[in-house]
């Protein structure tokens, strides 16, 4: 959930250094100490799903590249394609393999394949710490002669191991491990590697890729090779599943395997170990009882923090108090006593002005709720309960025709569609990360504009902010299911790994929190500051006026709403929590009842998502996809808004 | 409760109770690409695994990972023999 550029451009004349490993084994801390660097680090798989790049000061002119997390190869998912794609085009210095101590054999299946590759070669077999919990004795020199590459023990979030890390990759040579597959397999490979275009990483393990069906490796074939040769290189193949019975990437990996269990053999010596109070903790948050319990403290924790401590109380300190009380009267006084013109001074103090408008939003009501909602995001996030929400809430997402992984965008949504856009890419298919990423377009708001919302809605009534959350929910179920079956394509089948439960570290929550609020007012002030300038300009030369004439059957007509609302719904299309500020803006000056800021809340959660989310999901899925999906979400929004309306006049509702 | 496969029966990672460790002998029925995936994280003939629970979906701990699979895919997963797991603060001491 963080807006950053992932690729930052580095020179990288002395080389590049990759890291690479499984899923949620540390690879970003691992990073952040050999570059200082700082990218986002969190206890749940998926977290990077870009790749970032960050100078190497123990290697100098290097850079180091941490990649999306790889459970093996063929890659399954549009992240891990992300790596597997890396390997085939950048010729790298160093490989650096990052894998969990704790999970060593699934952590060597990977190593074989890198070692195939003929790479420069380094493990890195972190969280020691861990593994010696679970009561595991890792011999890491038998393991580095059995594979003929230096493997360091690290525990990167301490810094154990680092030192000896940079010196490893410093002197990385690729390894002299070769596994020998059955007859079969070998009598295929020989001469498939022979005909293999020259590539970064080994010919034979090249021909090894293109028998298991690897698509990134079928794509880079493809851009080098006439089509008659690959046609010529799939017989093969074929003919070869026809001889072994079944599929060459089985016979592979159970080779592959069998050379794993050896080894780990060799290396592993195991104690009994008690269970950790977060091992018994994890095990209770996905329980059918204890699970659903557990979510509703989360959650009711969550609204006490950020909906009533951050949207209620900070915000009234901050908007009520400091800016309304102290530097707003000072600044209009001092402004209006030394600038003589009083168009400028109302351009920066007035109504719609740069300071008192869009400063204001942006400060003093957007700033404590995004503080206190990352805060409390980081802890959810180090603590490694996200995944466990994927269990509890997976019959919901099969319904929407998605599995329970879909969770992790929806929730980082709540922090910020952009990113969890990109995050979608942790999805299998392409249906699956259409179908979110329609969802996060429609019906899940960012963190900013929830906390409006919820702090709108907790001054109207709980009773309020539950109509909202099931008139939101119901909206999206009812599209989801709808699109599910719309969309063509089958719903691929839930498999994800649960990281253990661990205490957040406060230092990394900090970092975390601060990154994202420097991110937030890099991307907010600049938006709001341009929406209250437009605004003005729209006020001074009449035209405001006339756009609220004009949308007055819509908003006041349609949604009963004041015509004062259309500049809420205006502000919306920059981003939708200017929008709700806005409104936020109306209800303080008492010109929004109870059924009003209801009606108002629903459709501008439903409103489409900010410019740089639209411009995400274009990158993503194309214009023609965007468009459409905009084409959906406007007019729902203002359908679902007007239907409530009508309800809740219905059910006597002021 | 103890199993032993034998009787000709299809029994699936489903149907072990939970709190049983189970053997697992095959991966039938799943995509390739899934099954894979399931060895990568250690699904192997001849393992054992430990079932920690079924509902909302099937939880098992594989070598030191938790894995949650959706039932359709733990009914991939034939096992021929299971048994009651004891937890190691639980066992006797020698």
């Amino acid at each position: 959930m963080n807006c950053h550029g992932e690729t930052e451009g580095v020179a990288s004349a002395g080389g590049s250094i990759a890291l690479v490993g499984n899923s949620n084994v540390g690879k970003s801390v691992v990073f952040h100490r050999l570059t200082g660097r700082y990218v986002n680090v969190s206890n749940y798989p998926g977290t990077t799903v870009e790749i970032a790049r960050g100078s190497a000061p123990f290697l100098p002119e290097s850079v180091v590249i941490d990649t999306p997390g790889l459970l093996m190869l063929p890659a399954n998912s549009e992240d891990e394609r992300i790596t597997a794609d890396l390997l085939l085009r950048d010729p790298f210095r160093a490989v650096v393999q990052v894998g969990d101590a704790k999970n060593l054999r699934r952590t060597l299946l990977l190593t074989l394949q890198l070692a195939e590759m003929e790479l420069p070669l380094v493990l890195a077999l972190n969280m020691m710490d861990e593994a010696e919990a679970h009561g595991l004795h890792l011999q890491t020199e038998t393991l580095s002669q059995a594979l003929g590459i230096p493997v360091i023990p690290t525990v990167a979030v301490q810094r154990r191991g680092i030192d000896r890390l940079e010196q490893a990759i410093a002197e990385a040579r690729a390894s002299r491990y070769r596994l020998t597959y059955p007859a079969e397999v070998e009598a295929e490979l020989a001469p498939l590697a022979e005909g293999m275009p020259d590539s970064p990483i080994s010919a034979r393990a090249l021909a090894l890729l293109w028998l298991a069906g690897d698509q990134a490796a079928g794509d880079w074939l493809g851009q080098r090779m006439e089509a008659s040769v690959l046609d010529g290189l799939a017989a093969r193949r074929d003919r070869l599943a026809m001889a072994l019975g079944e599929s060459p990437a089985d016979v592979i990996q159970r080779a592959r395997w069998a050379a794993v269990n050896q080894i780990a053999e060799a290396t592993i010596q195991e104690t009994e170990a008690t269970r950790s109070l977060g091992q018994r903790l994890g095990d209770l948050a996905t329980h059918r009882v204890w699970g659903p319990a557990i979510l509703g403290v989360v959650v009711f924790g969550l609204y006490e923090f950020v909906g009533v401590f951050g949207a209620q109380t900070l915000v009234r300190w901050m908007e009520a108090g400091l800016f309304g009380k102290v530097v707003n009267p000072w600044l209009t006084d001092w402004l209006t006593r030394w600038i003589p013109i009083p168009l400028v001074v109302d351009a920066l103090v007035g109504p719609y002005g740069l300071w008192t408008m869009g400063l204001t939003y942006a400060l003093a009501l957007i700033l404590p709720i995004v503080s206190t909602f990352f805060l409390a995001f980081g802890l959810m996030e180090d603590s490694g309960y996200l995944p466990r929400l994927a269990v509890l809430s997976h019959r919901l997402f099969r319904i929407m025709g998605l599995n329970g992984k879909a969770v992790l965008p929806m929730v980082l949504g709540l922090g910020c569609v952009t990113t969890a856009t990109l995050t979608t890419r942790i999805l299998e298919t392409r249906r699956e990360r259409l179908l979110a990423v329609l969802l996060l377009a429609l019906a899940i708001p960012c963190s900013a504009q929830l906390g409006v919302v919820m702090g709108m809605l907790g001054a109207v009534s709980f009773q309020a902010t539950l109509v909202w959350l099931a008139v939101v929910a119901a909206v999206l179920i009812c599209v989801g299911w709808l699109a599910a079956r719309l969309v063509p394509g089958e719903r691929s089948s839930l498999m994800l790994e649960l990281p253990p439960l661990r205490l957040p570290v406060a230092a990394n929550v900090l970092v975390k929190t601060a990154a994202r609020l420097e991110w937030y007012l890099k991307e907010v002030v600049p938006l709001f500051l341009l929406g209250s300038l437009l605004v003005f300009v729209l006020d001074q030369t009449g035209l405001l006026s006339r756009m609220a004439r004009l949308t007055e059957p819509l908003v006041t007509g349609w949604l009963g709403l004041p015509a004062e609302a259309s500049l809420a719904f205006l502000l919306g299309f920059l981003r939708r929590d200017f929008g709700a500020t806005g409104l936020f803006a109306l209800q303080s000056r008492g010109l929004l009842s109870a059924s009003q800021t209801l009606v108002a809340m629903v459709t501008i959660t439903l409103f489409i998502p900010c410019i740089a989310a639209v411009m995400m999901i274009a990158r993503q899925h194309g214009w023609r996809t965007t468009a459409a999906i905009v084409a959906v979400v406007f007019p729902l929004a203002f359908l679902v808004g007007g239907l409530l309306r009508i309800l809740l006049q219905a059910t006597g509702w002021t | 409760m103890r199993w032993q496969g034998g009787d000709g029966a299809r029994v699936t990672l489903a149907d072990v109770p939970a709190g049983c460790l189970a053997r697992i002998v095959a991966i039938e029925g799943a995509p390739s690409s899934r099954r894979q995936q399931l060895r990568a994280y250690g699904l192997l003939a001849g393992d054992w695994v430990r079932v920690v629970q079924h509902v909302p979906v099937t939880v098992a701990v594989v070598e030191h990972t938790e894995l949650a699979l959706e039932t359709d895919l733990a009914r991939c997963i034939l096992v021929d023999a299971f048994e009651p797991w004891v937890p190691p603060s639980a066992q006797p001491r020698r």
